[in-house]
């Protein structure tokens, strides 16, 4: 496999140490309330999770597309002037930015939920969040790392056997 | 019974009347246990952005109701907004008015509309002056070399 090859499909594993987690959790939060992310961003420290916090969609943007890798998780408010998550998520989505995203709202409507989910949120969750909550949402960054190992093992496999169908193409 | 004992028996009966009457939920309770030697004023703290973000809210609610046509669209996003923000803190009153707020922008009724507005605000200056009477016994406990009770 080229060197190229191998760096695209490691990069998401990369920093993974299972000893690690859940302490030093790179998290970015977006709110625009700014009540909420301090609150927020207290019980995330309180988890010994590394915060950063932004109070506008853009912003976390600019930031998940200047270095993907310098956050594990995204933790987001639905409802916001300008950008909101719907638009953060499609975005993120666009920009191949595969960091998993965690949902939450005051809003609690079934469609809304179902959306969230749909366009790539791999949690929703209602406001205000429980600190029980917060303290098991490394699951998530787990869970797609793992996932993430699978399928660069899957690809190694196959280049072994002949098969280039599963590299991905530049 | 001592000084300090009148006062942090004071602060227990405060809290707890304020939980009774319906002014704060369990968030609050959520916002006290968050609070701790890193973050000494984290309540006063989140409590005063709290109240800014209500005055700035309910101005551009009042705002938005004095134009000739009024954008109900644009009423009902200040009221969602402070929603959350009460909810965040626990203001439970606040909170439930804006719920009953967000059913009349719905059905665009003008009277309701400003009914509710008259509500929050008077909600909002009640918890105001209710929590600052806290904060103010918290501060005389810590001065008379008290610690503040856990209240549960």
């Amino acid at each position: 496999m080229a060197s190229g090859e191998e760096n695209i499909l490691s990069d998401s594993c990369r920093n993974y140490n299972a000893e690690e987690f859940p302490a030093g959790l790179r998290v970015l939060a977006v709110d625009d309330d700014p009540c909420y992310l301090s609150v927020l961003e207290k019980m995330l420290r309180d988890c010994l999770y590394q915060v950063t916090t932004c109070d506008r969609a853009k912003d976390a943007l600019s930031l998940l597309e200047e270095d993907k890798n310098k956050f594990d998780l995204v933790i987001s408010d639905l409802h916001m002037p300008e950008m909101d998550g719907f638009q953060l998520l499609e975005m993120m989505e666009l920009l191949d930015i595969d960091v998993p995203v965690v949902i939450m709202s005051v809003d609690d409507q079934k469609e809304v939920v179902m959306k969230c989910i749909l366009k790539g949120a791999c949690e929703y969750l209602a406001k205000p969040l429980q600190m029980e909550t917060i303290k098991f949402i490394w699951r998530h960054v787990f869970r797609k790392k793992q996932k993430c190992l699978k399928e660069s093992e899957k690809s190694t496999e196959s280049v072994v056997n002949g098969d280039n169908s599963q590299l991905k193409t530049i | 019974m001592d000084v300090v004992g009148q006062l942090q028996r004071q602060f227990i009966d405060y809290t707890a009347s304020l939980y009774r009457e319906g002014y704060v939920d369990d968030q609050f309770t959520q916002l006290q246990k968050l609070q701790d030697e890193s973050s000494p004023d984290f309540v006063v703290e989140v409590i005063t952005l709290f109240f800014d973000d209500c005055e700035k809210l309910i101005n551009n609610m009042a705002k938005a109701m004095e134009q000739q046509v009024v954008d109900f669209k644009q009423v009902d996003s200040h009221v969602h907004q402070l929603k959350g923000s009460s909810s965040s803190v626990g203001a439970m009153r606040v909170k439930n008015t804006c719920v009953a707020f967000r059913t009349v922008c719905e059905a665009q009724n003008l009277e309701g509309c400003l009914r509710c507005l008259q509500q929050v605000n008077h909600d909002y200056s009640l918890l105001k002056n209710k929590l600052q009477t806290l904060f103010r016994l918290e501060q005389q406990i810590l001065a008379a070399g008290g610690s503040i009770p856990m209240v549960e």
